[in-house]
């Protein structure tokens, strides 16, 4: 199936730029058409919302891919937050939002109200939104449909949480961008990278850590084969600093 | 749009009233369902038949899993990883292989371990091992039994042992027939189950066999 998914750029758009005319009482034998982020329906005519890259899959998708750094919460989204206060029966974790999300003290695998799962102040949790509405606070997760973390829940003491802008974390987890799999290559450690735009990563030591956060904000100011060939100079200086210190 | 009057409560709590009131009730309700959802109903607005709105970009592209791990630096993620990797990632899948291996190292080969059973073992068994095998030889010829309530212990094996003792002359008259054979040897004491393998000839279980590693 994902290969069959072959995702086009058409053209760059501007806000307010005409995409396409889609008549709100269509013939019979049109298809059926997804809009997906940066585009706007309105009186049977498609308009951009951001400037960026339009793009097409082989679903009639159209969806904009622009510069972003405001995170807009969405459902099923993978974040990674902070914990910041502690509700009683729910936790408040910020993720980047305009409003902290919550997350029940139940919704851990194996959690249950005599077995708790208890959070501390600034534990981060790597979870998936489950409620996004503009007029309610998100809400996450950390378990999925089959009540199994796969992989989500607290992250472990030792690793660096940095901030990347949301287009170069969804390049990131791209399945047809090799940036991560040369870095793994190269290094050896665990990351997360969270739709909002926050990276964990944690590695055997702190300039192992280091140099991999400097490797990824490369991908901010250059397209990912300029970033390839930079990634392996950036890493041999950031070590050769650390073992100088 | 133009705004319909609005009929006042007391009005509406009459008798009379009630079906506009459901009615005025209802209206209410979408109106506030349409504020709260709109944006996310795709149903909710005109023309939403063929043109859905898809408000995320995880849902835009297929995306790996957002926690990765490379190198075996946590084993674990990268074992329940490895059948979602795709696109370049994909030589991925067979990684988490590697440290399971190292995990511990092999004293007695499996070919080893395939003669030593085989050359000693094989020769006197051990009673745990004549006793299930025979055990299971015993219990062989279940499925002829099907029709007289299985060759199951207890019950119903009394109940038919009843019956055979009421028609023992029917039993014995058939003999060497297969079914009534069989029948009598599931239902019967382990005695008769000696008798069964006197009957095969030798006294000895037959012999175990295993099987050569591939």
């Amino acid at each position: 199936m994902g290969e069959s998914r072959h995702v086009s750029s058409m053209k760059v758009v501007l806000p307010g730029d005409l995409i396409m005319e889609l008549p709100v009482k269509p013939v019979d034998t049109s298809e059926n058409v997804f809009l997906g982020p940066g585009l706007r329906w309105k009186d049977g005519v498609v308009r951009a919302t951001r400037p960026g890259i339009l793009k097409k899959d082989s679903r009639n998708l159209y969806f904009i891919e622009s510069h972003q750094k405001r995170y807009i919460p969405q459902k099923r989204e993978f974040v990674v937050g902070t914990v910041i206060k502690n509700k009683g029966n729910s936790y408040l974790v910020d993720i980047g939002s305009h409003e902290p999300a919550t997350i029940s003290f139940l919704a851990f695998e194996n959690a249950s109200k005599k077995t708790r799962k208890d959070l501390r102040l600034g534990d981060l949790i790597y979870g998936q939104l489950l409620v996004a509405n503009k007029d309610m606070e998100p809400e996450l997760v950390c378990i999925d449909f089959y009540n199994r973390a796969v992989g989500m829940g607290t992250l472990p003491d030792g690793g660096l949480l940095f901030k990347v802008p949301l287009h170069v974390a969804r390049s990131l987890v791209n399945p047809s961008n090799p940036f991560l799999l040369e870095l793994g290559a190269r290094l050896s450690f665990s990351i997360v990278v969270g739709f909002n735009g926050r990276v964990w990563v944690k590695a055997k030591n702190m300039a192992d850590m280091t140099s991999v956060m400097h490797a990824v904000s490369l991908l901010e100011c250059m397209s990912t084969e300029e970033a390839l060939i930079k990634m392996h100079s950036v890493i041999d200086s950031v070590l050769s600093q650390c073992a100088v210190d | 749009m133009e705004r319909k009057a609005k009929l006042s409560k007391g009005i509406l709590e009459l008798k009379f009233m009630k079906k506009s009131k459901e009615k005025f009730e209802k209206e209410a309700e979408e109106e506030e369902r349409e504020q709260l959802y709109g944006d996310q109903l795709g149903t909710l607005h005109t023309g939403a038949h063929y043109v859905s709105m898809v408000p995320s970009h995880y849902d835009c592209n297929e995306y790996l899993p957002c926690r990765l791990s490379f190198g075996g630096f946590d084993p674990e993620i990268e074992k329940i990883n490895a059948s979602k990797m795709k696109g370049v990632y994909a030589p991925l899948r067979q990684a988490p292989s590697k440290p399971q291996e190292d995990g511990m190292e092999v004293d007695v080969s499996a070919e080893k371990a395939y003669e030593h059973m085989n050359t000693s073992l094989g020769d006197q068994q051990p009673k745990n091992f004549v006793h299930k095998n025979s055990k299971a030889h015993r219990f062989e010829p279940k499925k002829n039994n099907d029709q007289f309530g299985g060759g199951k212990r207890g019950k119903f094996n009394n109940n038919n042992r009843h019956r055979g003792r009421g028609g023992s002359q029917n039993f014995r008259g058939r003999g060497g027939h297969d079914r009534s054979c069989s029948n009598d040897r599931a239902s019967s004491s382990s005695s008769n189950n000696k008798r069964k393998f006197d009957d095969n000839g030798d006294s000895k279980p037959p012999k175990m066999k295993f099987l050569k590693p591939s």
